[in-house]
């Protein structure tokens, strides 16, 4: 593809350039036709057919338009433009099913739109996770006392095992306005 | 992006919520409860009920020596032991902490488990060092004309 710098002496006006007379073999790098009936090739960011919005490419450094768009296609997000896999790390998404056109994910997302219904979740988090620590520690005392032929302790143990089981269901279920 | 937009949307992206979550804690919790039923019912195996087959251990042993021998089944190891007193004791000799075989140690005249150097006293099968959580099960020894028996478990 011919490459061609509007801020650079080589422009279609400029002296010397491809419309100057004398010059035929500098067309080439200027967007001019090489041949008689091409099209001339269009500026940096205009449309490719009219009533297009400009190409708006943040990458694209205004001064050096063909730097990025000669480079865009070893980008190692190229053909990502759209698709919401871009930026700093493309690979952080979460089950790979969501729509890819989704870009964002809308404003508070990530927020608690009910912090005191979150705060009550990770209460209950932390309250089972407690029982269950000790119903580790009540298995390993148990099972001393099993091979240590105490079985009124193993029977005691076994009480305190359920009766943590079911203090640990009800904080579960214990959330009327939970979804 | 912002950092903070990215972290917003990886937060949104988890997979695993604090729902699911606490729904594991409380799978967890029911498995250990599980657990401590197989313990009460007798799901696990452990050393000596009081009654076994007696067997014959040794003809003699003097003072200081000790035999290894297997009771009550094929694969209890035990062991035998005359103290420097005269005093005759048995021990399983499966260790307490990981199973490993307890071994005699008449120079210094402890019973070691070499694997994580867990020493019992032979007198009582108390934990004197090392990893183990318990003393060593008793092996009952009755000795009489014939020899030296073994005829049940502690």
């Amino acid at each position: 593809m011919a490459i061609r710098d509007p801020a650079g002496p080589q422009g279609p006006d400029a002296p010397g350039g491809a419309g100057a007379p004398g010059a035929p073999e500098a067309s080439g790098r200027s967007g001019a036709p090489v041949h008689p009936g091409e099209p001339r090739e269009p500026a940096p960011g205009a449309p490719l057919h009219p009533g297009e919005p400009r190409d708006l490419d943040r990458d694209v450094d205004p001064a050096h338009p063909y730097r990025a768009r000669q480079l865009a296609p070893y980008r190692r997000d190229a053909g990502l433009h759209d698709s919401g896999l871009t930026g700093r790390y493309p690979g952080l998404r979460g089950s790979g099913s969501r729509d890819p056109r989704v870009r964002s994910p809308g404003p508070g997302a990530g927020a608690d739109a009910e912090p005191e219904r979150a705060s009550m979740l990770n209460a209950r988090i932390a309250i089972v996770a407690t029982i269950v620590v000790g119903q580790l520690w009540g298995l390993m005392v148990a099972l001393n006392a099993w091979q240590e032929h105490h079985n009124d302790q193993v029977v005691l143990l076994l009480g305190f095992q359920l009766l943590s089981f079911a203090v640990a269901v009800a904080v579960w279920r214990a959330a009327p306005r939970d979804r | 992006m912002s950092d903070r937009a990215q972290l917003d949307r990886i937060r949104a992206d988890t997979p695993v919520t604090r729902r699911d979550y606490l729904r594991i804690l409380v799978t967890v919790s029911a498995g250990l409860a599980a657990g401590a039923v197989g313990v009460a019912v007798g799901l696990f195996r452990r050393h000596g009920g009081g009654t076994a087959a007696r067997a014959k251990v040794a003809d003699r042993l003097d003072p200081g020596q000790a035999v290894a021998f297997r009771y009550p089944g094929a694969d209890d190891r035990a062991v035998a032991i005359r103290l420097a007193d005269g005093r005759l004791v048995g021990w399983s000799a499966v260790c307490t902490h990981l199973a490993c075989a307890v071994l005699w140690r008449s120079e210094d005249g402890l019973l070691e488990c070499p694997c994580h150097d867990g020493v019992f006293d032979p007198a009582t099968g108390e934990v004197v060092a090392g990893p183990p959580p318990r003393p060593l099960p008793r092996v009952e020894l009755r000795e009489d004309g014939d020899g030296i028996w073994a005829v049940g478990t502690g």
